[in-house]
């Protein structure tokens, strides 16, 4: 009778093994393959008006102020002629900036100039955005009383720039800084250059212009200023 | 039954609600920056005028005198800017029936326009000086009451930017402040 019993419960603690346990085996094979996929790029850069020394900023007071990293004088500066300046530069804030001066300096952003090959994406431009330079003990009331206006190329089909942005600088300078609108809605595709685009740059217009009712306050005051724009991928984001 | 359907439900809310939370979902994006941009403003200012000299007949002024004061500044903002001069006199010369006026304002020999209430001397820039001769005048009618008066001729000299701020024909400024 034990040994009956025994048995039974050997016997079925052994299915409970083997259910337990639960897999079997048979004979099989496998054969593993694999191919890359890899993410773009969004690779933007950006340089001053082409015509300029670049690297270097848009707006400088002196010709120094406008050196680029490898020592060559801007061309440009906004309140003294350079010697590397065109015959017959004027330059347009000699003095300083007095109230009721106005700048456009152009900035051409590029996509795909940077070395990413033919992973760079589509992209299109989002917003516009401003910071003091850090360090520079900017005159924190200046971003009240600069007016800064984007103007960009439209999106294909030609014409004149247009409006994308505009505020106080101290709009720029919020969280997110200022969006990039058309006028009518759309936008103007950064069209990397592998892809065959027609336009891989895009030529921007900041005009800078100086409150004319500012006070004495704000003689002899300093602002450095950095503008950032932003893009995002053009694809699956209308 | 119920415990294990109920279970399960929960189970699903829950991984939704991870799914929602984690949820905004991210694009590539990317920025490019333009640094360093300097925006400096310039400055309107006045140096001291030199120490003012009327030149007035021995023993003081009497009736029927005229002369001139003459005094210069120098201009030491950095931008370049409109210049001009308001003359006044004040005390008991240039009170009462008979007083001393000022009756004119020159640059040389010529009178300086007066503009918007002030006496436009012209647009300098950094360094350069401004001169005014201020003419006074006290009337040969003025009587006795005036003998032994005291007076002041006041001047205050303006500078505004000239920059954004010319009237059409290049002669004032539009505002001075």
């Amino acid at each position: 009778m034990n040994k009956k019993l025994m048995l039974g419960l050997g016997a079925a603690l052994a299915t409970t093994l083997v259910a337990a346990g639960g897999t079997y085996a048979l004979f099989s094979a496998t054969a593993p393959t694999s191919a890359p996929i890899t993410a773009g790029h969004l690779c933007l850069d950006s340089a001053r008006d082409a015509f300029d020394t670049v690297p270097g900023p848009m707006f400088y007071m002196t010709a120094l102020q406008g050196m680029t990293s490898h020592g060559e004088l801007g061309k440009y500066p906004t309140a003294e002629v350079s010697p590397n300046s065109p015959p017959g530069y004027v330059p347009p804030t000699p003095g300083g900036w007095a109230p009721g001066d106005s700048v456009t300096r152009t900035l051409t952003v590029y996509n795909g100039r940077t070395d990413c090959g033919t992973t760079s994406l589509e992209a299109k431009l989002v917003s516009i955005s401003a910071n003091w330079h850090a360090g520079s003990g900017s005159y924190d009331p200046l971003a009240d009383k600069l007016q800064v206006t984007v103007l960009a190329q439209p999106a294909a089909g030609g014409g004149g720039s247009v409006t994308v942005a505009q505020g106080p600088l101290r709009q720029f300078m919020q969280p997110g800084g200022v969006q990039v609108l058309y006028p009518g809605g759309g936008g103007h595709p950064l069209i990397p250059a592998w892809l065959g685009g027609p336009q891989p740059n895009l030529q921007m217009q900041f005009q800078v212009n100086f409150d004319l009712d500012t006070p004495n306050a704000y003689q002899d005051k300093t602002a450095i200023v950095d503008f950032s724009v932003y893009a995002e991928q053009a694809r699956n984001n209308p | 039954m119920i415990a294990k359907r109920l279970s399960m439900s929960l189970l699903a809310v829950g991984a939704v609600s991870l799914m929602v939370t984690a949820g905004s979902f991210a694009l590539f994006s990317a920025s490019t920056t333009n640094q360093n941009n300097v925006f400096t403003a310039g400055t309107v200012a006045l140096g001291t005028p030199t120490p003012f000299t009327c030149a007035v007949g021995a023993g003081g002024v009497a009736p029927g005198d005229t002369g001139a004061c003459n005094v210069s500044v120098t201009y030491t903002g950095s931008l370049e800017a409109w210049l001009g001069v308001t003359a006044s006199g004040s005390g008991d010369l240039f009170s009462g029936v008979n007083p001393m006026s000022i009756t004119d304002v020159k640059d040389g020999a010529a009178s300086l326009p007066n503009i918007g209430g002030k006496y436009v001397i012209g647009r300098r820039n950094t360094g350069a000086s401004a001169a005014a001769s201020v003419l006074w005048s006290f009337p040969l009618a003025a009587g006795n009451e005036y003998q032994g008066k005291n007076g002041t001729i006041n001047l205050m000299f303006y500078a505004v930017q000239a920059r954004n701020n010319t009237n059409a024909p290049n002669t004032a400024p539009n505002a001075w402040n």
